[in-house]
């Protein structure tokens, strides 16, 4: 025999479902030449510039470049690793008159990575 | 940590990296060209600390490597395995100025190449009694720009110049091999320059 399930209690379980889900963490973020920065720059749905990974990646978080292209300037304001893999050339090449990257990243105290 | 980039200035960006400020920065197995302006411009106003290695920084319009912090800020630079080439000709490939601070201006340089530029190496201090740049080159090669190394106390005068030691180090095919108080090792191979080959105002012991 078949209980139905009041759909208050169904909704209050969502919602319960919906608050107690972590954070996604966003410690290591990934850029491509196919990625869209509308993406949450994961491996499998990269972003496709460094400045919205370098965005939503944490601080002292990592930024990797999964393949070679030109992934735009970049203003840093956060401890944070920007990277690529031997055998990929990730490039930047700044606006007329602008830098490639700019680093105002105020004082932090990691022991490693930029800023 | 900037790692594996290549930033490519295209002959119309301004500077490869800009640092104003965050303590440290690291830059690492990258290729900085084509700026107008500096290849690395590390210019913070409180103190920081710069290590780039194993990069090559060339053809642009201004220094090739630039660290100039300012108000009272030091800044300590490490220098290892970079080629500095054909950056501007009024600049330096690697250039350590303490004019604009109080701090103190501490760099090392090894293993690297600093060639067809202005100048090769640089250590530039603000001119006061209390000497604020010291910059060490060791096993590096410094030819074929006008003045292969250069301390000065700013002005145009040696007055309370800097330190800049140099050991086993090339100078060679410049217009001027060392200019300002440079001493040496003793160990240095310093010929075919256009001036007198004489670098190592004076000479020091390793230890």
């Amino acid at each position: 025999m078949r209980t139905a399930i009041p759909l208050t209690v169904l909704a209050t379980a969502l919602a319960c479902s919906t608050a107690s889900a972590p954070a996604q963490a966003r410690a290591r973020v990934f850029v491509a030449s196919y990625g869209n920065d509308s993406n949450p720059c994961t491996f499998g749905s990269p972003c496709k510039t460094f400045q919205q990974a370098v965005n939503v990646v944490d601080a002292a978080g990592e930024v990797t470049a999964i393949d070679s292209a030109g992934f735009g300037p970049i203003n840093i304001t956060k401890a944070v690793t920007i990277t690529s893999p031997d055998g990929v050339e990730a490039g930047v090449v700044p606006v007329a008159g602008g830098n490639a990257i700019d680093i105002n990243a105020g004082q932090v105290t990691q022991s490693c990575c930029t800023g | 940590m900037l790692h594996g980039l290549t930033l490519n200035g295209s002959g119309v960006g301004a500077n490869g990296i800009v640092f104003n400020s965050g303590s440290i920065l690291t830059v690492q197995n990258c290729v900085i060209r084509n700026l107008t302006g500096q290849g690395i411009d590390f210019v913070p106003s409180t103190s920081s600390s710069l290590s780039v290695l194993y990069t090559y920084v060339g053809s642009n319009g201004g220094y090739g490597i630039l660290v100039q912090p300012s108000g009272s800020a030091s800044a300590s630079a490490v220098v290892d395995h970079v080629e500095a080439q054909y950056n501007g000709a009024f600049a330096y490939g690697i250039a350590l100025d303490g004019h604009s601070t109080s701090g103190l201006v501490n760099g090392t340089v090894t293993d690297s190449v600093s060639s067809n530029n202005g100048g090769g190496f640089l250590v530039l201090s603000n001119g006061t009694m209390a000497i604020n740049g010291n910059l060490m080159v060791m096993r590096s090669l410094a030819a074929n720009n006008h003045t292969g190394l250069q301390s000065s106390a700013g002005a145009g005068y040696d007055l309370n110049a800097p330190f800049l030691r140099i050991s086993q180090t090339i100078v060679t095919n410049n217009v001027i091999p060392c200019s300002g108080l440079v001493q040496s090792y003793g160990d240095n191979t310093v010929n075919n320059n256009q001036q007198p080959d004489t670098c190592g105002g004076g000479l020091i012991q390793k230890e």
